[in-house]
């Protein structure tokens, strides 16, 4: 089809002012939070769930690939244009449509950004317990497609446990509901195939969400370590206590040093890795539960343990956690996210591989992970203008993988495989396993409309 | 500033930026516009195609360099804090090498050259609002010879909307005892707007003028109510003279003992740190030290406030350069102040007075919004 | 069946010949809404599962998985059954990993048995479901059917708590998803396709759980109210809290008398909440919301101790088992709507079996809004046919206006001919019609049982 005309058309759709297409505007749509680079074909600004169908009713009739874009933060390439098309980009449809207390639900947008409907729940004692680090502008049509995780996943499970309903538009811009307030519809669970599907499945518009109320107390923790492999094994020792706090999260000394120049949580800098615990729930017996809890990393060699005593105290301990990513690039201009998973009393021994191919690459790798969740995330340091460094960078990451799937763990435990990852697969699935895969993706979209060029491997294995 | 110049000022700076996009969350020109060429994100990444020849110096590019409020809450929240807005301003020096700028700025352009003031007008002009007041000194307020210049600055000069700082700041002067003076008609602009224009090489005169000026009266101190002024002073200006805020004076003069509030407020208002005073220039205990010495006055604090404040649309000429979308910010700051269920903000700078001001009152929402100098003489009594 | 008979030997082959049952009692046992399979087949290990699939696909043939058939009776009538196949042999604990907190095991064994070995390692562990048939429901038939018991109020479903299974496709693959990993986003999230999917989209061979330690306490505050609104106003009370109780259940009348509660004797409906936790976090619990109760209107207040508290809440979950092993003649429901809506469904259901005449025992799970509805229709069931047809008909529209579904559950095959047991259907089915051909095109699991024909 001829550019123009699909411009014409999309402009009859969401108007002239709601349609990009200038060679500066597909360079900026053109990036995500990861390494990797497309270029659309234009971008679109809906408003309405009416408009994205007929945006994607057009892009169906013409075989245009359709990418669902929020805040762009992904940081597996998901929501970059390999094949073109046309970016749906959600900020226009930002609203929240209903907090449902009696009900314990919430009904949104999914341009919203995750920490403006947490900030509202919070005016009634609710939350939305998923928190990923990028909350404050993370968008909850990127947390349902990436079945976005976060530090309190460990208690509180991922995104999928939280999203229990959605409006969906189909790849041939027929709009359905799935799910709903209610649990426990009948027939088969397409809210919980939809969520992490990384929008090659269908384009969320409206997501129902469960909401609970907060947590009566909370207590924040932390240990510090002269050796990283310590406050790894005291998180195995904490969950095999039969313990299940809210959040373990473990900062290396690389990441303490950066966050500590940016953010000033307290970390000592001289420390090999800080382990930043926090359990919730009841006040009844917490302090008997946090006595035990420092009681284990003490007999894990942490050489000092204590817990913040305010709320402020607290805050200042998890902007650092927070903000490690972040920070890191104060050290070097650029920064590669793995996001292997391993089981989590795999970690001690995962974590000392990681560092062998810091080693045998000569990369600076930082290590800043959901503990708790045997979620790791090396930060792979280097400069993007440099082309070399930039093809070992790739190498180790294909290689921390690598030992992630061996130890029985996983490529990816929160980012998704995006662009990323996609020959990884086979890291951990057999060519069945994917086949199967396929004929989900056949089902809901059989002319790849949606994201196309993404989760896939392009070669059968 | 060319292409090469570009890249050895600002390539390692732009580089920091990992596309994380944690900035989409603070941009004011994001939060209305909701586009990607409004993210600071977005602008580090062109400045970076542009120093790396990936793109050239196209329409839009031009379009997204000149609206941002460079109001700094980018860097703020940016871990690795890259200085989007100083690769925006290095941006709009090339871009006004290539003569590729909104025209509106060759106005004011012209303006400083024929009239060294912004508005246009004789520059003797500049001391219009005075007319308002009642006993006013013989000098009138202009003396040959002073130990404080009180730096008007064109905005309050010029725009009778923002006549009240003046009018308010040299009675409380008067009041308290201080040998001060203005410049009157000597007084130019300080050249700030060239700055946000790309055009800081224009303003080298204007430096040397008040430069000198400051020699002849023999001034100790430059005291200014406009955050901007102060914060191009501070950063452009060589001077032995003490560089103060009007709220830094203010505290001063309030720890000398030389003003003391009489009258008792009795009302909550908020409290709107202005970009270039807050973040930018770092002064954010003066004015609250000040309105806690206020009798009766209760400072309820906005969501952002201090380093995290939200610009009120006026910055960086964005008022000038695109008025629709100073506007929309101007109306999140409106509702971000009416959430604070107060129904007066103060805050320190006429800039951030003529935008939110000017929004409310074309749209009839029910808003006072005061300078600090209003507040402070309104307590002497 | 001549050509059943050609098949048998490739069949034998691949299970071994003693795992192949013919025996028309066994095969009568099996039999579903009136259908009887050709054969039953018990394959040992998920390889001898493929090469069944793989087969029985090739061939046309029709296979309908089964565990202990606790839940033959729900879903659909059958459109087609060659073959029961059975998970029973596929009974082995694979990876009992505690300190990881996760648990892989077969489908075909039975979750009481499951919970037995947990309570055995280290300090005890407990895999968090709670569903009905506490004894012999198997894991691959709970996670089918998605079954779930009280306390889904705390742990939540299967959903929450699986994160890997092995599977069966209809083509004979071995199709794994997820891990052993407590995230994972690695490919789509095949595992919940299968949970809930009564077997018509692949036979689940081994499933990974997430695990918990066993609480240091549990108990059970009863408290019996005279009028339903107060019970469930109580109920929401504690739900919109901060308490963290791991069921509030409301059962009329009916119910508790059927479960011959030996403690609380008075009242109209009973609001059981089940408390799991820090001993200390328990104390207070019980104290205050026995606190708040008493200032409410109940009228009593009874805690049970651990002993009691297993038994009461095995009655409950295995409510139906009693009905059966008693021979009542009942149909039941399950409906889903609105958390705020327990209420105004309970009270609908009540008035509508007054109505007709018939005796009517409830179940809420109330902070889910899930309500399990038992309907005695005495003796003469098919006299009494129209009238239970409109009876559904009206409970499912009440379940409906509040935003959810009536599915039947178990009723005699007379009725259950004129009505879709899975009641409205919804803008969905399309989809997942799509995703039962394209995954399994010939249509040999389960034919005919699901949503939408499916």
């Amino acid at each position: 089809m001829q550019r123009e005309q699909m411009l014409e058309e999309l402009s009859k759709i969401v108007g002239k002012e709601n349609v990009l297409s200038s060679e500066t505007d597909l360079l900026l749509y053109g990036y995500d939070a990861s390494l990797f680079k497309g270029k659309p074909d234009c971008i679109a600004f809906p408003g309405s769930t009416q408009e994205v169908s007929e945006i994607v009713r057009f892009c169906h009739r013409e075989k245009i690939p359709v990418i669902a874009r929020g805040s762009g933060t992904n940081l597996s390439g998901g929501t970059i244009p390999t094949r073109g098309g046309v970016i749906l980009h959600f900020s226009r449809m930002n609203k929240i449509l209903e907090i449902d207390i009696e009900n314990q639900r919430a009904v949104v947008e999914t341009g919203l950004f995750t920490l403006a409907l947490k900030n509202q729940l919070a005016r009634h004692g609710y939350v939305y317990q998923p928190d990923p680090a990028s909350e404050k502008v993370s968008t909850f049509g990127g947390n349902f497609a990436e079945n976005s995780g976060g530090p309190h996943c460990l208690k509180y499970g991922v995104t999928t446990n939280h999203i229990l309903g959605a409006e969906i538009v189909l790849p041939d811009g027929e709009v359905i509901q799935v799910g709903g307030k209610a649990l426990d519809n009948p027939g088969y669970d397409l809210t919980g195939i939809l969520v992490g599907s990384e929008g090659t499945l269908g384009i969320a518009t409206q997501l129902t969400l469960r909401i609970m109320p907060k947590s009566e107390a909370v207590k924040t923790m932390l240990a510090i370590y002269n050796s990283l492999e310590d406050a790894g094994r005291t998180v195995s020792a904490i969950i095999a206590d039969g313990i299940v706090p809210a959040t373990l999260e473990i900062l290396d000394k690389l990441t303490i040093k950066a966050v500590e120049e940016s953010v000033h949580a307290g970390f000592p800098l001289d420390a090999e890795a800080v382990l930043l615990i926090e359990i919730d729930g009841l006040k009844d017996g917490m302090e008997r539960l946090a006595e035990r809890i420092m009681e284990i990393c003490r007999k894990n060699h942490a050489r000092d343990v204590k817990s913040a005593k305010t709320e402020a105290e607290r805050t200042q301990l998890w902007a650092g956690r927070k903000g490690a990513f972040g920070a890191i690039s104060r050290l070097r201009p650029n920064y590669l996210v793995c996001d292997g998973t391993v089981p989590r009393t795999k970690l001690p021994e995962v974590l000392v591989r990681v560092m062998e191919v810091s080693k045998k690459y000569n990369l600076t790798i930082a290590n800043v992970f959901h503990a708790g969740d045997g979620n790791l995330h090396p930060l792979i340091l280097f400069d993007e203008r440099d082309e070399e460094e930039l093809r070992k960078v790739h190498l180790a990451g294909s290689e921390i993988m690598k030992l992630c799937a061996d130890a029985g763990g996983t490529i990816s435990g929160e980012h998704g495989i995006g662009t990323e990852k996609m020959k990884e697969m086979f890291f951990v699935f057999s060519p069945q396993d994917i086949a199967a895969m396929r004929k989900v993706k056949k089902a809901f979209d059989p002319e790849d409309i949606y994201n196309p060029g993404k989760i896939f491997p392009e070669v059968q294995a | 500033m060319n292409r090469e110049q570009l890249k050895t000022l600002f390539y390692d700076e732009v580089a920091k930026c990992n596309h994380c996009g944690f900035c989409l969350a603070h941009c004011p020109v994001y939060t209305v516009a909701g586009r990607e060429w409004a993210t600071p994100r977005g602008k580090n990444v062109l400045v970076k195609a542009i120093i790396e020849g990936k793109i050239d110096w196209t329409p839009e590019i031009e379009a997204t360099l000149f609206r941002c409020t460079g109001c700094r809450l980018c860097t703020q929240t940016c871990f690795p804090a890259v200085e989007t807005n100083q690769g925006v301003l290095a941006g709009r020096e090339c871009l006004v090498d290539k003569k590729q700028y909104p025209k509106v700025i060759d106005r004011v352009v012209e303006a400083l050259e024929t009239h060294f003031n912004i508005s246009n007008e004789p520059n003797i002009n500049r001391t219009l609002w005075m007319e308002k007041l009642e006993d006013i000194p013989d000098h009138r307020f202009q003396k040959e010879k002073a130990s404080v210049i009180y730096f008007v600055g064109c905005v309050a000069a010029f725009y009778p909307m923002a006549h009240k700082i003046p009018q308010t700041f040299v009675q409380i002067l008067n009041k308290a005892g201080v040998d001060f003076t203005i410049l009157g008609g000597e007084e130019w602009c300080c050249g700030f707007p060239l700055i946000q224009a790309g055009m800081k090489d224009k303003m080298q005169k204007l430096i040397e003028h008040h430069q000198e000026k400051v020699k002849e009266v023999g001034a100790e101190t430059v005291v200014f109510a406009c955050p901007s002024c102060y914060h191009t002073w501070k950063e452009k200006y060589q001077t032995n003279a003490e560089l103060l805020h009007s709220t830094q004076f203010i505290e001063r003069l309030i720890g000398e003992g030389k003003i003391t509030f009489q009258n008792v407020a009795d009302r909550a208002i908020t409290y709107h740190d202005p970009c270039d005073l807050g973040r930018n220039s770092k002064v954010f205990d003066a004015p609250r030290n000040i309105l806690k010495k206020v009798p009766g006055l209760n400072l309820v604090e906005l969501e952002g406030n201090r380093q995290l404040s939200i610009c009120c649309g006026g910055g960086g000429d964005l008022e000038m350069i695109d008025p629709a979308l100073s506007a929309a910010i101007a109306q999140r700051k409106i509702e971000e102040i009416q959430r604070t269920g107060t129904e007066e903000v103060v805050t320190s700078c006429q800039q951030c007075i003529r935008t939110i001001s000017g929004y409310a009152r074309k749209h009839k929402i029910k808003l006072k919004v005061r300078d600090i100098t209003e507040v402070v003489l309104d307590a002497m009594g | 069946m001549p050509r059943m008979e050609k098949l048998i030997p490739r069949l034998k082959e691949i299970v071994g010949e003693a795992h192949l049952i013919r025996d028309p009692d066994k095969l009568k046992a099996c039999a579903v809404d009136g259908k009887r399979p050709q054969a039953i087949l018990s394959p040992g290990t998920i390889g001898e599962v493929s090469k069944v699939v793989a087969y029985a696909n090739e061939q046309s043939l029709t296979l309908l998985p089964m565990g202990n058939g606790t839940k033959m009776g729900m879903s659909g009538i059958p459109k087609k059954m060659d073959v029961v196949l059975s998970t029973l042999r596929l009974n082995r604990m694979t990876d009992c990993d505690c300190e990881n907190l996760t648990l892989s095991a077969e489908s075909g064994i039975p979750l009481g048995e499951v919970q037995k070995r947990l309570l055995q390692e280290g300090k005890g562990y407990f895999l968090p479901l709670d569903p009905p048939f506490t004894e012999r429901a198997t894991l691959g038939g709970i996670v089918a059917t998605n079954s779930s018991g009280p306390r889904r109020l705390l742990y939540g479903t299967a959903r929450d708590l699986i994160i890997g299974t092995k599977a069966v496709f209809p083509n004979g693959d071995v199709v794994a998803s997820g891990g052993k990993t407590v995230k994972n986003v690695s490919g789509y999230d095949m595992c919940k396709l299968l949970i809930g999917s009564y077997g018509t989209l692949g036979i689940l061979c081994e499933i990974t759980f997430k695990l918990l330690p066993l609480p240091e306490r549990v108990t059970t505050l009863l408290l019996p109210f005279v009028r339903l609104e107060e019970a469930v106003q109580f109920g929401r009370e504690i739900l919109q809290s901060q308490y963290l109780p791991s069921s509030i259940e409301i059962l009329n009348e009916m119910v508790v008398k059927k479960i011959k509660s030996p403690i609380v004797q008075q009242g109209n409906y009973l609001v059981a909440i089940g408390l799991d936790g820090v001993a200390e976090s328990i104390e207070r619990q019980v104290s205050e919301i026995g606190e708040r109760a008493k200032k409410s209107s109940a009228l009593e207040i009874a805690v049970l101790a651990s002993e009691t508290h297993s038994s009461f809440w095995k009655a409950i979950r295995d409510f139906s088992e009693g009905l059966v092993e008693e021979g009542s003649n009942f149909i039941s429901f399950k409906s889903n709507f609105l958390i705020s809506r327990c209420g105004e469904v309970m009270g609908s259901y009540e008035k509508i079996a007054k109505e007709s005449g018939v005796d009517c025992g409830l179940i809420c799970h109330s902070g889910n809004g899930m309500l399990y509805s038992y309907v005695f229709a005495g003796k003469g069931v098919r006299s009494k046919k129209e009238f239970l047809l409109n009876l559904i008909r009206e409970f499912s529209s009440v379940a409906v206006k509040n935003e959810g579904h009536l599915i039947v559950e178990s009723c005699p095959p007379g009725i259950k001919k004129r009505i879709d047991v899975w009641g409205e259907p919804r803008g969905e089915y399309e989809i997942m019609r799509r995703l039962k051909k394209e995954i399994d095109p010939k249509g040999i699991l389960n034919p005919g049982r699901f949503v939408g024909g499916i």
